[in-house]
This record gives structure tokens, sequence and C-alpha cells, in this order.
């Protein structure tokens, strides 16, 4: 028992007292713990492991907390032939434990047992699930992530994170996983590191999702169709227009090879949407889209392109008739209620134009250019000031003096003051700062592997060279290569 | 320009109603977009009463113009449609052209049926066509003669003379033909130069602009004696202002028109006036120059003061507006606004060249102040009715909704007021524009470039979007390349498919 006990906890996580070994060592250390755990009829009997889960904290001896819980998962499973015991449950112990767990592993540990980390991270899915709450699973699969940063390389552990988003309608729980830019994909040829240690703390730890690492499912192309679609709807529902149209743009110029997924379809027909309600126009498609499937998205998605037009040119006439015409296939594309909001929008980005040619106007001026607008004379007033409010439109309102029935509406150039402008400005750069430095580290991270670095290129040019001119030397010799030839000709003609 | 609105729905009204004009007259065959109404028939009806005087007018052009000019005032004003056709119908008979008369007569008994002119004169029409068909074909005959002969001069001069007699009786196209053919029998400079402007004569009357270019580029770089050249240059210079005006590049118009030597006098009468030189040269300066240019390459150009002086209204609207008098100069353009409606060739850009000086005194009126109250703008540039001036600064005033439509499409950089009734113009923050700016491209950049980031990685793990069917395969092609057998492989393969 004690000796079992001793060898939990012969590796203890970096922080806890591993922080002097070497990395050999220490990868030593944990391939033997994972080799002696996994050694059938060491498994200790039910009452054992509970005592073990309690003995040894999992943020240090994460390996072994893993491999207890799972044991107990499967003896639990095989006892009751259930995917998912009452003990699994949320609020079970087992439940509680797999949350200490998750919520305080060392991902240096859990870099040698990524395929046993996603099972688990699995079971606790489909057990908030079995009690239809998934809200449960976001956070802490969101946590698990993040303390396992997996460093912008996309996982199936992604695409499950938002599908649960969604089905539990928790949308900011999972943008600090989604504001991330997931650049990579798990890939083979990273065998080519094969010298790095799986506990070095100073890699890129790109390096350690691979495919055989076990940390995502095997990938399709629809993960990360089916992950940037869920991620954009996301955005959606909060509003978030300029995200979302940059995630349902990830899908739209998605690679193809002589077919588009339907997906690409329907993340077009909500692009478009998405462009509408937060810029007003409609976009043509990024370059990057082959034209071919440009034509399949103008093909498919009419209504909406109409529906953006008439948007576009102003027409509020058309646009109400392309809205009730389309009812059915909005119901049928679930864009019902993006479509319901283009009314709103369209008021809105009559009434913001407005500020580019007044500085100030009356309320029933406003009705009279926004002519248009589907309001009444009462309901406009309410409108602009739910505008003012959310900060949609940079605009105050006021009552003249002598004229209290009149409501003055009033775009002033700066709302701001000077400073609380600069604050704003400079956070927003050091915002940016840092999404750029991600994008150039990860552009660099795949020169590398794609081998397009600078140095790349010039070594292909160098053995280029080398090989160009060994292949003259030596073909000279036997037989008359092409250039030695005209040469010769050349020489010959001269003479004649 | 609202004082032009009612006339302008007049013209629509009553275009139904005037009668057509022929592609033959002088007419673009392609109409400029923007203008008030573009088909072939007469595009304006002028109910005012025009500053000049017919008979005067008219008496300072020779050749076919005299009758083109005749008949569009005929079939534009309503004034002087009577006296111009009656003229027109008697410049017609003078020559041999029988369409022109015939369409003369009809126009006349549009407008007044009881006139005696307006019944056609049979006898002479026969006679006429009699005279021409006989007169064609002998020439045509005397031309055959000459190729036969082959000499060169007699087919040039046959040519020639086959040109003017089909220029005559207004079969312009054929005259443009026998000119063309002229080309390979002409044997010294001077006549080709004369071959050249006979044929930008006849373009210009087709109304074949590109012809009149490309033949006025033909005569520069023709070359000859320096002193051929100078007698030249003033007509050149004006055929081409004529083709930039007519091609609605009044800025290149305006620059011909002034190079035009003063020299130019009477001798191109049979297109336009020194007169015409003036009035067009100062309109499409007016309205494509700056002030500063307006002064230094028009009022103090010395050749072209010459021109000026012949129409002394537009050297004064010209100095008016760079003095920034702008009501005064508007007043006198609008005062001959009839005069100039009822020009062949101005007709149909009056109302483009105006609409563009007049936003052009806008934006310079505007470029002093931070803040105008709309009351004294409209002071300035609501012609006509003073007394409606106090609701002038009204948000439905036609003024207003110029000055609207003028920002909203981003000629004006103002904004309007209407609680305190000024036009305040915008002076955006540089530092905020800059700032905005960066974060834009930021923004951009970090799209695009996870965008094809992204893409890249895509591809380099095989996640390309494939048909169905192939996607199967990859996997396993992917699966093969992780090392599994190549037996383990087929059996997986052939699995698959059952």
């Amino acid at each position: 028992m004690s000796d079992f006990l001793a060898y939990l906890t012969s590796a203890p996580s970096r922080p806890h007292g591993s922080a002097n070994i070497t990395d050999k060592c220490y990868d030593h250390q944990l391939r033997d713990l994972i080799a002696y755990l996994k050694q059938p009829g060491v498994a200790p009997s039910t009452a054992d492991i509970n005592g073990y889960l309690e003995a040894i904290s999992p943020a240090v001896h994460s390996l072994s907390y893993l491999y207890l819980l799972r044991i107990r998962i499967q003896q639990l499973q095989e006892k009751t032939a259930v995917g998912v015991p009452n003990d699994l449950q949320p609020g079970g112990t087992l439940w509680n434990q797999t949350v200490k767990f998750l919520r305080s592993f060392d991902p240096i540990q859990i870099r040698y047992v990524g395929h046993e980390w996603r099972e688990l991270v699995d079971s606790v899915a489909n057990a908030a699930l079995s009690v239809s709450k998934p809200i449960l699973a976001v956070k802490m699969i969101r946590d698990a992530l993040e303390r396992l940063n997996t460093a912008g390389v996309f996982t199936s552990l992604h695409l499950m994170l938002v599908k649960l988003a969604l089905l539990s309608s928790s949308y900011t729980y999972v943008l600090p996983v989604l504001d991330k830019l997931l650049c990579h994909f798990p890939s083979d040829t990273q065998n080519a590191h094969a010298g790095i240690l799986l506990c070095s703390e100073h890699e890129p730890s790109t390096v350690f999702f691979t495919d055989s690492s076990g940390f995502s499912a095997n990938l399709t192309y629809r993960d990360h169709l089916q992950f940037y679609m869920y991620s954009g709807m996301v955005y959606m529902a909060l509003k978030k227009w300029d995200q979302a149209s940059h995630c349902l743009g990830i899908v739209i110029s998605a690679p193809t090879a002589n077919s588009v997924s339907k997906i690409m379809v329907e993340a077009y027909k909500k692009w478009v949407l998405a462009n509408l309600l937060g810029h007003g126009k409609l976009f043509s498609v990024p370059n990057l889209v082959a034209p071919h499937v440009t034509r399949v998205y103008q093909s498919l998605s009419k209504p909406y392109i109409s529906l953006a037009e008439a948007f576009e040119k102003r027409d509020f006439q058309r646009l109400r008739t392309e809205i009730s015409l389309g009812q059915t296939i909005w119901r049928a594309d679930k864009n019902s209620g993006l479509v319901y909001q283009v009314f709103e929008a369209y008021d809105k980005f009559l009434i913001i134009k407005l500020g580019k040619t007044f500085s100030a106007l009356t309320m029933p001026d406003v009705l009279q250019r926004a002519s248009s607008c589907s309001k009444g004379s009462r309901d406009i007033e309410e409108f602009v000031v739910s505008l003012v409010m959310t900060k949609e439109l940079r605009a105050k309102l006021s009552h003249s003096p002598g004229n209290e029935t009149t409501t003055m509406l009033r775009f002033p150039l700066s709302s701001q003051s000077h400073a609380l402008r600069e604050e704003h400005i400079r956070f927003r750069l050091i915002q940016k700062e840092a999404a750029l430095n991600t994008i150039s580290r990860a552009i660099t991270q795949t020169k590398i592997t794609l081998e397009t670095s600078h140095e790349n290129l010039q070594v292909i040019a160098k053995n280029q060279k080398l090989a160009g001119s060994s292949e003259r030397s030596g073909v000279v010799g036997s037989t008359e290569a092409d250039g030695g030839g005209d040469l010769d000709e050349d020489l010959m003609g001269d003479g004649r | 320009m609202e004082p032009m609105l009612p006339e302008a729905g007049e013209a629509a009204l009553l275009s139904s109603y005037a009668p057509q004009a022929s592609g033959s007259m002088g007419v673009d065959p392609d109409p400029i977009t923007g203008l008030v109404s573009t088909s072939a028939a007469p595009l304006v009806r002028v109910e005012e009463a025009p500053k000049f005087e017919l008979e005067s007018y008219i008496a300072n052009y020779t050749g076919r113009t005299r009758f083109n000019r005749l008949y569009l005032i005929g079939t534009c004003s309503s004034y002087l449609a009577v006296d111009a056709l009656k003229a027109a119908i008697a410049e017609a008979k003078s020559g041999k052209d029988v369409a022109r008369y015939l369409r003369a007569v009809q126009a006349l008994a549009d407008v007044a049926p009881n006139e005696p002119e307006a019944t056609i004169d049979s006898d002479w029409v026969e006679r006429s066509q009699k005279v021409v068909k006989a007169e064609t074909d002998r020439l045509e005959h005397e031309l055959r003669g000459y190729k036969n002969n082959l000499i060169k001069e007699s087919i040039r001069m046959g040519n020639e003379e086959l040109g003017q007699h089909y220029h005559r009786i207004g079969d312009l196209t054929s005259a443009f033909k026998a000119y063309s053919r002229m080309r390979d029998f002409c044997t010294t400079p001077s006549h080709i130069a004369s071959m050249l402007f006979k044929i930008i004569n006849v373009a210009i009357e087709r109304g074949d602009w590109l012809n009149v270019q490309s033949n006025v580029h033909r005569l520069r770089s023709q070359g000859g004696k320096p002193e051929e050249q100078a007698k030249h240059q003033p007509k050149i210079s004006a055929a081409m202002g004529l083709s930039q005006l007519h091609s609605g590049s009044y800025l290149e118009a305006a620059n011909s028109f002034i190079a035009t030597d003063p020299s130019l006098g009477d001798t191109f009468n049979e297109v336009l006036t020194s007169n015409d030189v003036a009035v067009y040269g100062g309109l499409c300066a007016l309205a494509s120059m700056d002030r500063n240019e307006l002064q230094r390459r028009v009022l103090d150009n010395s050749s072209f003061r010459n021109f000026l002086e012949l129409e002394p209204h537009i050297r004064r609207a010209i100095s008016f507006f760079c003095n920034s008098k702008f009501r005064p100069c508007l007043e006198i353009l609008e005062a001959y606004r009839a005069d100039y409606l009822l020009d062949i060739h101005l007709q149909r850009h009056v109302q483009v060249l105006y609409n563009r000086i007049r936003t052009k005194s806008i934006q310079q009126y505007l470029i002093p102040f931070n803040r105008v109250s709309l009351e004294s703008m409209a002071k300035i540039f609501v012609l006509g009715n003073p007394t409606s001036q106090s609701s002038q600064s009204d948000s439905k005033s036609a003024f207003v909704q110029e000055l609207i439509s003028l920002i909203q499409d981003g000629t004006l950089d103002a904004r309007i007021d209407l609680e305190k009734h000024v036009l305040v113009s915008t002076q955006g923050d540089k530092r905020i524009e800059v700032q905005e700016a960066v974060l834009d491209s930021l923004d951009n950049y970090v799209r695009e470039a996870h965008l094809r980031l992204l893409r890249s990685n895509i591809i380099r793990a095989g996640l390309e979007v494939r048909p169905l069917g192939e996607d199967r395969r990859t996997k396993l092609e992917e699966r093969g390349k992780k090392g599994h057998s190549a037996i383990g492989n087929l059996l997986r393969a052939t699995g698959m498919k059952q």
C-alpha cells in the first residue's frame, strides 16, 4: 500500500519538488511512472482508490491522480453498466474530484497522457449533458483548456466547448478561449522535433500537440469549419459583429478541393447578415475564396443577397417585402432571429448617417429624413434614446429652453473627453499589440514547420546552385549537355 | 439649381410636342449623361426672350451652321420660333439641301401652321432634287474619268468637288467619305491641311467628336511651314476645344479655348465665332478652374483678353468670381442662360456647367468660415425671389435640400445645424483620425494574416474540404503515412468498400 503510494508520488510536478532535476531525468521519471501505472494488476481496490485520491494532490501528482480517476470511472462503469455513473454526475464525489483535478492539474505532466486527459474531459461533458446541465461543463472545460494552454493549436475539445456553450447559451464563458487566435493544427511532421523532451519548459508548446499526443480526436475538415461557424454564432449572440464576421469569414474562405461544404454555405448566409447588422453593407467575399466557390454561395443564398442589396440601397419598401417573402427561408435556415434584427439595424444606420450631414436637428426632422423608418413619431424618440444609451450613436438629446415639446438631437464631433479617449485608444492599442505578437509568433512557427523561412530558402538556393554546377561538370564529360552543345555550335558558327 | 427646375419639368413635358431633329444636325450622336434630357430631340424649351437679336446673331455665321443654328433656335425657343424658322426656310431654299428644307417647314407647320412658308414648295423641291441628282451624276462621272487617267491632282480635285457637293446637299456621310478619299492623292502639305480642315468641318457638323480630335492631332503633327502653322493654330485650337467641350472634359476644353489665338477673327465662321470662343472658354474655365488659375490664366491672359472683350459679361462674371462676389457672378450667368440654351454647342452643357460653377462658388464661399448662418448663405446663393428669404433657412427649403445633397455626395465638408440654422464646417481632429486609421489597419492586418495562416495550416494538415468519398480515402492515406503497414491499409480500404 505505502509502496504503491510511494510510486504514485515518485514524480512531483516541477514547482513542487522537481525543480532542480534535469529535463532528461524528469522525462525518465515520468515515463517510468506511466509504465508502472499501465501494468495490469496494479489497480488497487475501490476503497483504496478513494483513499489515494484523498491522499495525493492533483496539482503535484497530476499523472497519478488522473490514472486513479480513470480507473475509478472504469470500475464504476463496469459495475453499473451505465455510461455515466451516478457518482460522476454533478454533485457526486467523483465529479467533485474531477473538478478539483481539472482546476489544478499540472500541464507539463499532462503532456504525457493527452489521450487519457481528453477522455476525462469527454466524460465530464457527457456527465453534464446527461443531467441536461451543459453549463456546468462549459466553465470547467474552459478552465481546463486555459490551464493546458494549447498555444494556438486547434483540438477537438475546442469544438466540443463551443458546442456546449451554444447548447447552454453561456456565451460569455467561452470568450476567453474564442478570443485567442488559433493558428495551428495538430500535425504529424512535428516528429521532426523528435529530440525534444515532452517535459521541456522552453519549447514552443505547439510541439507538444501532435496527432499522437492524443489531445485531439482525429480531425476532419468538418471540425474546424464547425468550430468557426459556432464561434461566429456565439459572437453574433453577443452582438459582436466584427468578430462574428471574422469567424464566419474563416469558414467561407476555407480551402477547398473541388467541392463546397454545406457548412460553408450556411456560414456565408450568416456572414451576409452579420455584415449587414454590423456594418450596414454587403461586403464582397474575401479574395481567398475561389471563384467557383463564390458562384456556389451566390446561387445558393440569393434571398440573402437581395435582402442585403435592398438594405444597401436604403429601399425600405423592398427590404420589407424581401423580409416577408423570405419568411420560410429564414425559418428553414434558422436565421429568423438575425433577420428580424435587420429592421432595427436599418433604422440605426439611417440615424447614424444623419450625423454625417447634420450637427443638430429636431425629432420631427429625424422622422422626416428617416422617413422610411419603421417607427412612428413617438417611437422614434425612444429609439434614438436607446441608441444613445447603448453608445451606438454618439449624440446628445436636449430640449430647447423655450420649447419643451420638441427634442433636439445633437451630434457633437467628439463626445468623450480628451483624456478618456486617449486612455481608450491606449487600451485598444495594447490589445492589438498582443494580437499582433500572437500572429507574428504563429507566422514564425509556421515558417519553421513549412521550411519557408529565409534561411531555409537560402540553403535551398545554395544547394540548387551546387547541384547545377556539379551536374554540368559531370555531364559534359560523358555526353554533350545542352549548354555545352550550344556553346560549341556558337563557336563553330562564328568560325564560319 | 432650383430656378431651373420648373423649366426642366416643362422641357420634359414639352419634348413630346417638339418636333424632332434628325442626327444629321450638329448633335452629338452619343448623349452625355447628367443632362436635362438626352434624346436626340430638341433638349430644352426656352420660354424667355434671349438677349441677342436674331438677324445680327446669325449674320456672324456662314455656311451650313447658319441653318443648324436657326433651326435649333426655332425648335427650342418659343419666343423666336416663327422668326427663326422662317429664316431657316429661307436659308435652306438658298441652298440645295432638300431634306433640311422639309424639316424646317415641318417644324414651322407645327408652331405656326398659318404662315405662308409653312406649306411645302413642292415645285422647288422637285427642281432641286433633279438638279442635285444631275450634279451628283456629273461629278461621279467626272471622277471616274479622272481615275482612268490616273492623274493624281485631278482625282484629288474630283473628290474634293464631290465632297463639297455632298456637304452642300446634306449627305454628310458621303461627304466625309469623299474627303477621306482625297488623302492618297494629296501632294503638298497645304493640300493635306485643307483636306483635314474639310474633314473636321464635316465631322463637327456630324457631331463625330472622336474624328474631330483625331484629325486635329493629324493637323498638329503634320508639320509644314511655321507661318502656315500659325495660320492654322486658332482654328485647330477652337475645333479641339469644341470636341473636348462635347466630350465633357471641361478643363481641357477651357485650356484649348484659352490657347486659341485672337487672329481667329471671323475665319472659322462656318463653325464658330470669336464671341463663341470667349463664351465657351469662359464658362468652361469658370466651371473647372480655381480662383488663382482663373485670375492668372484667364483674366491676366493678354491673348484671351481679346476674346473676352467681345463678351464683357463673361469677363465680369469671371472677375466677380475671382473677387468672391458670387451673387453677381451667378446673376450674370443666370441672365444669359436663355442665350446659352439656344447655342448649338452649349445647349446640352449649360446645366452641367452652371451646376459646377454654383457648387464651386458654394465651396469657395465656405472656405474662410467655421460656421455660416444658412440665412446669409441663402442671401447669396438663392437667386430671384428675395421676399421669401426668411424661410430659406428652413429645413425644407430647396436651398437647404441642395446643401444636404452636396454634403451627402461628399462635395461639401460640412454639417448643418438645424437648431441654430448654421452650416458648420467639419474640422476633424487629425490625431483621432490617425489613431483610428492605425487601429483599423492593425485590425485588418491581424485578420488577414490569421485568415491566410489558418489557410496554409489547414492545407498542411490535409483538412481541405473534400467530396465525401474522397474524405475517407485521404484519411486512410494519412493513416498509411503514420506507419501502418500497406497490407493493413489495403484490408481496411477493401473493408470500407464492402
